[in-house]
């Protein structure tokens, strides 16, 4: 029998990506943002979440997508090292689980400065599920 | 020792001994997890250490024997037998009597006597127990006998002695008090029983005087009776976890921010009575925040009180006499922030023991008192603690300094000379500086004052530098109140909020924009700069600092300017809007944006909006601006003088650069204004000539020199223009052409020419013209650097050639310079040492004069300017001229005052020649000239 993880899964543009479900604090709407001038550019801002600050993070840039960001952004909200991180999302899907049957390592030829993001991929029905590792994106900004 | 550090003591002392009593209780019934006896034998351990370092010996004694007792039984891990357990349980009830003495009176010398039984019967106990089962040897215990505490045993004796009994018995503790002539313990637990005390034992305190009577003693239960007994002085403290008071901190701080969101959005509401509500919900609030605050204050005395050791351990080490002296230990500061300044407050201090305070001898020989003095001096001072730390040393030698900082390679020797001695200072917190010749045990250590600098900046500090060389130094730290909650401004730029903690700010000014009457910004070599009360005030663009779109500046009557304090200096921070002052609670931010050096935090507004926390110090440090400093640039005793009115007022002409604002030269060095086409300009070598006249001329641009860019699309320069305008100017009888972008003006100016904010070469200063600031160029120079006349006398042709050659074949000239005003000081003296005389200088007439008599025969020529305060350039000839010794002194009168009766007077009153400033030229000629003559006659 094959063990199964649970994923919190959400849509930038038409792709689809998912975060361990352990790893998400919450799930939010869209929040006033106040933007960090001279900030790295996938730094969108800080957010403030019930008196916590949280820096908003856009995977747009992080992964170099090209595609025009939507109006608004949903908040993926996960615990990093001493900070809270929001990832800017289009569109939040379901929790699914998944069977590790269905893993794969992300293929070589996504470049390598993308593909450290991602701890790998799972073959869905009619989709790819891209597995962000959100540790890897924290440790990124803590450099 | 003060009552703080001793209730500290005791109030920890009553923690270990409830803890020791509550695991010999589990010891005893058997319940006890393995690792109990470790624990037990800890807290005893630490309870005898503090106790001996606190001076109270007699619970240091007892907590020694239980160590002692506790080490073997912990060690084999065997449960210690009943007699063990109750003697360590007796030796715990004399424990809590001395700690509650100690608490009422500072003296343990109460369980004196007690203690010396208790311990021996202890001993008894253990050897006893241990004995019968071979597997220990009494010396193991640290203490096979009472006989090896004698030493403990002497010192505390004896004041028992000295002290009439029952008044010693009534300040300390009244349960322990005489009962019955027999010599009894009454033993609380397990099982109170009569416990005849040996008597072996107690004739073991053998300093005890044989007339002394034994005092009989009752150890009272722990239980309710001490308590009873006790109740009054019962300390109405509690411990409590820090953890829990930070908790408590970070809530009040959140509560702060809901009571903010709370205010703004009642003022929005007409609910009268929610407005009410809000209002009591904020006072309450605010009285909360001070009350939680007050709970995690201690006072600064808590670790000052431990320098004295320090200091006293340092003198030792370094033979010195040192005092240390506190003033303000009861200054209370933030728990954290305490911990936070203990280890830069450390190193200053023995900085300023190792570095400051010289060794008796050279002390004796300065004329001070032998014994040094490090004075620590707390108080709080508008919602910051203030800590200085003085010392009567040696100071700070600043030349020192700078040698050092240019041979550590701090600073660039270009720049030395620019530094203000407060700058000097500073540099002591330079990383990798250490001013100690030779690096000591004591402060040179890896550690040096930057790391102070950073800790103190850390929490949201200031250090500040006194010194007087000679006389000692002052090191200032400003620390804020609390961390967590910080009395900001409030200001906006490109639409967004910020924060600036008050603590950096020092006041608010606007500027004028556009033709109103008000002061208004102005541009120094395009640096916008402010003249705030005088001086001028660099600034910066928070928009540029943050790169910013768009500039709406312009479009406001006003521009507001933030002016700050970055390390003691000063720099305008012009944003958009200023809004509000309020209480900010300063969030962390993640490395990412922390890395960037420009904010410090972030906070939640009212609006629930987040800010970000502006860190003044990086924003001075990415602008630049710490090169410039507007406040305090004494860069030598000339420029202060510089500032003084100036009566030789001269024309200025004024022409524009690739660059904002105006630039000016005195146009006494100018010799004509010409424009010449473009097609006309060759390239000779890599130098741009024009045929001029009868001879080639060089051209020199200035856009070029200063680097300036030629401004793209731009139509002020080469895009359209078939000309470049040039003035000429000659220089050791060759004349150059120096490019300009527009001749704009000449004007005649009064006002003095200040030092620039910065040293560099092409640059003498700034004039104020009457509505704007313009760049003196210092174009003599500039033409020396482009020409390398400096090192290539040769190529001046034969008039150069012929100049100097006697000067050049004896001993160099001497000459007498009589100027008060520095700039023309610099001048004379450049001119003069380019032509290898040696300059002596002196400030007005009086002081050439009595140079002179000092020195008759030291001079080969006076130069002198005529108005001088004190005495003038006329006054000064007459008087020489009065002394036959100098009848053939040549003295020439060198000034601006060029009208035909002046000149007459200047003849009359004996002035060999009369020359006009700045012609440089004609003055070497001139010198030239007259000393050939003297040396002639002679």
């Amino acid at each position: 029998m094959t063990t199964s993880r649970q994923f919190s899964t959400f849509k930038i543009g038409n792709r689809l990506y998912g975060i361990d479900v352990m790893k998400v604090q919450e799930v939010t709407q869209s929040m006033p943002m106040s933007s960090v001038p001279l900030a790295p550019n996938y730094v969108h801002g800080l957010i403030n979440l019930r008196g916590q600050i949280a820096t908003a993070v856009s995977l747009r840039e992080l992964f170099d997508l090209q595609e025009k960001p939507p109006e608004s952004f949903m908040n993926v909200v996960c615990r990093g090292d001493g900070f809270l991180l929001s990832l800017l999302v289009d569109e939040i899907g379901d929790v699914m689980g998944l069977e590790d049957s269905e893993f794969e390592p992300a293929p070589e030829t996504i470049p390598e400065n993308i593909r450290m993001y991602m701890s790998g991929i799972y073959k869905i029905e009619g989709n790819l599920l891209s597995v962000i590792n959100i540790d890897k994106v924290v440790e990124t900004m803590n450099n | 020792m003060d009552d703080a550090t001793i209730n500290e003591f005791s109030a920890e002392s009553e923690e270990i001994i409830q803890r020791v009593s509550s695991n010999l209780s589990k010891v005893e019934k058997g319940t006890a997890e393995p690792d109990v006896l470790d624990a037990l034998y800890r807290d005893v351990h630490t309870l005898k250490g503090t106790s001996q370092l606190f001076g109270f010996l007699n619970l240091g004694r007892v907590a020694h024997a239980m160590e002692a007792a506790l080490e073997p039984a912990r060690r084999l891990k065997i449960k210690p037998s009943s007699e063990m357990l109750d003697s360590l349980y007796q030796c715990l009830d004399v424990l809590d009597q001395g700690n509650k003495s100690v608490q009422a009176s500072k003296s343990d010398e109460p369980i004196g006597q007690v203690s010396e039984k208790i311990v021996s019967r202890l001993i008894e106990a253990v050897t006893h127990y241990f004995k019968s089962d071979f597997r220990v040897l009494p010396d193991q215990f640290g203490v096979s006998d009472v006989a090896p505490l004698e030493p403990i045993v002497a010192p505390v004796v004896a004041p028992v002695v000295a002290v009439p009994l029952p008044k010693a018995a009534g300040v300390s503790s009244p349960i322990v008090q005489p009962i019955a002539p027999v010599p009894s313990i009454s033993n609380p637990s397990p099982s109170p029983k009569e416990i005849p005390l040996p008597k072996g034992n107690l004739e073991m305190s053998s300093d005890a005087p044989p007339s002394e009577p034994v005092l009989p003693t009752k150890i009272a239960p722990t239980g309710a009776d001490t308590q009873t007994a006790q109740a009054g002085q019962e300390s109405s403290t509690i411990r409590v976890q820090v953890s829990i008071l930070d908790n408590l901190m970070n809530l009040v701080g959140e509560m702060v921010l809901v009571r903010n969101q709370v205010l703004q959005y009642s003022a929005r509401n007409e609910d009268y009575q929610f407005l009410n509500l809000s209002q009591r919900l904020d006072l309450v609030t605010s009285e909360l925040q001070g009350e939680v605050m007050k709970t995690r204050m201690q006072a600064i005395g808590n670790i000052l009180t431990k320098f004295q050791r320090v200091v006293r351990d340092l003198a030792k080490d370094l033979g010195k006499k040192i005092e240390l002296t506190l003033e303000g230990a009861e200054t209370e500061i933030d728990k954290s922030l305490l911990e936070a300044i203990k280890d830069p407050l450390t190193h200053i201090i023995r900085n300023s023991c190792d570095h400051g305070v010289e060794p008796p001898a050279d002390r004796k020989a300065a004329g001070k008192n032998e014994v040094g003095r490090v004075h620590v001096r707390s108080f709080h001072e508008g919602g910051q603690v203030i800590v200085e730390i003085t010392d009567d040393g040696r100071g700070l030698d600043y030349q020192k300094l700078l040698k050092k900082a240019v041979e550590k390679q701090i600073i660039t020797s270009e720049k030395a000379p620019t530094l203000s001695d407060r700058e000097i200072g500073m540099l002591i917190f330079a990383p990798g500086f250490s001013t100690a010749a030779t690096v000591s045990a004591v402060s040179g250590r890896g550690v040096g004052m930057d790391v102070v600098k950073t800790n103190i900046e850390k929490i949201g500090g200031v250090v500040e530098l006194d010194s007087r060389f000679g006389k000692g130094m002052t090191i200032r730290l400003k620390i804020p109140l609390t961390l967590a909650i910080v009395p900001a401004i409030l200001i906006a730029s490109g639409g967004q909020p910020y924060a600036i903690p008050q603590v950096k700010l020092l006041e608010l000014v606007r500027a004028e924009n556009g033709e109103g009457d008000g002061p208004s910004i102005e541009y120094l070599q395009g640096k916008p700069v402010f003249r705030l009360r005088g001086t001028l005030l660099p600034l910066i663009d928070l928009r540029e600092v943050l790169k910013l779109e768009g500039d709406n500046r312009h479009s406001n009557a006003f521009t507001n300017i933030a002016v700050l304090n970055a390390d003691g200096k000063r720099f305008g921070l012009i944003v958009d809007e200023i809004r509000d002052t309020a209480d900010i609670v300063v969030k962390p931010l993640g490395q990412v944006i922390k890395a960037l050096n420009v904010y410090s935090g972030a906070t939640i507004m009212g609006d629930g909006r987040v800010a970000l926390i502006l860190d003044v110090n990086g924003i001075a440090q990415k602008s630049n601006i710490f090169s410039q400093d507007s406040s305090s640039n004494t860069v030598s005793a000339l420029v202060d003088e510089g500032r003084v009115k100036d009566s030789n007022a001269q024309e200025f002409l004024v022409f524009s650069l690739n660059s904002e604002g105006k630039f000016t030269v005195p146009l006494c060095l100018v010799n004509r204004l010409e424009e010449f086409p473009l097609d006309q300009v060759e390239t000779a070598g890599n130098q741009r000539v024009v045929k001029y006249r009868d001879s080639v001329l060089p051209l020199i641009s200035l856009n070029q020199f200063f680097g300036f860019a030629t401004p793209q699309g731009s139509s002020s320069t080469d895009g359209n223009q078939e000309k470049t305008t040039v003035f000429v100017l000659t220089k050791r009888g060759r004349t150059y052409g120096i490019e300009v972008n527009q001749i704009l003006d000449v004007l005649y100016i009064d006002s003095p020419i200040q030092d620039p904010l910065k040293e560099s070469l092409g640059i003498l200063g700034n004039l104020v013209l009457s509505d704007e600031i313009a760049v003196v160029v210092d174009i003599l120079a500039i033409v020396s650097s482009i020409t390398g006349e400096a090192k290539h006398t040769g190529e001046h042709g034969p008039a150069a050639k012929s100049k100097n050659p006697k000067v050049n074949d004896r001993a160099p000239a001497r000459i007498l310079v009589a100027e008060d005003t520095s700039f023309f000081r610099r001048q004379v003296i450049k001119v003069l040492e380019s032509g290898g005389y040696q300059v002596t200088m002196t400030n007005d007439g009086r002081e050439a004069f009595d140079t002179l008599e000092a020195q008759p025969d030291g001079f080969d020529l006076v130069l002198s300017d005529i108005e001088m305060p004190r005495m003038t350039g006329f006054e000064l000839a007459t008087a020489i001229r009065k002394n036959p010794v100098w009848s053939k002194l040549p003295v020439i009168a060198l000034t601006t005052r060029f009208k035909e009766s002046d000149r007459e007077k200047g003849r009359e009153v004996g002035f060999t020649r009369y020359l006009e400033k700045l012609k440089g030229e004609e003055l070497l000629d001139c010198i030239e000239e007259l000393l050939s003559n003297e040396g002639g006659k002679a």
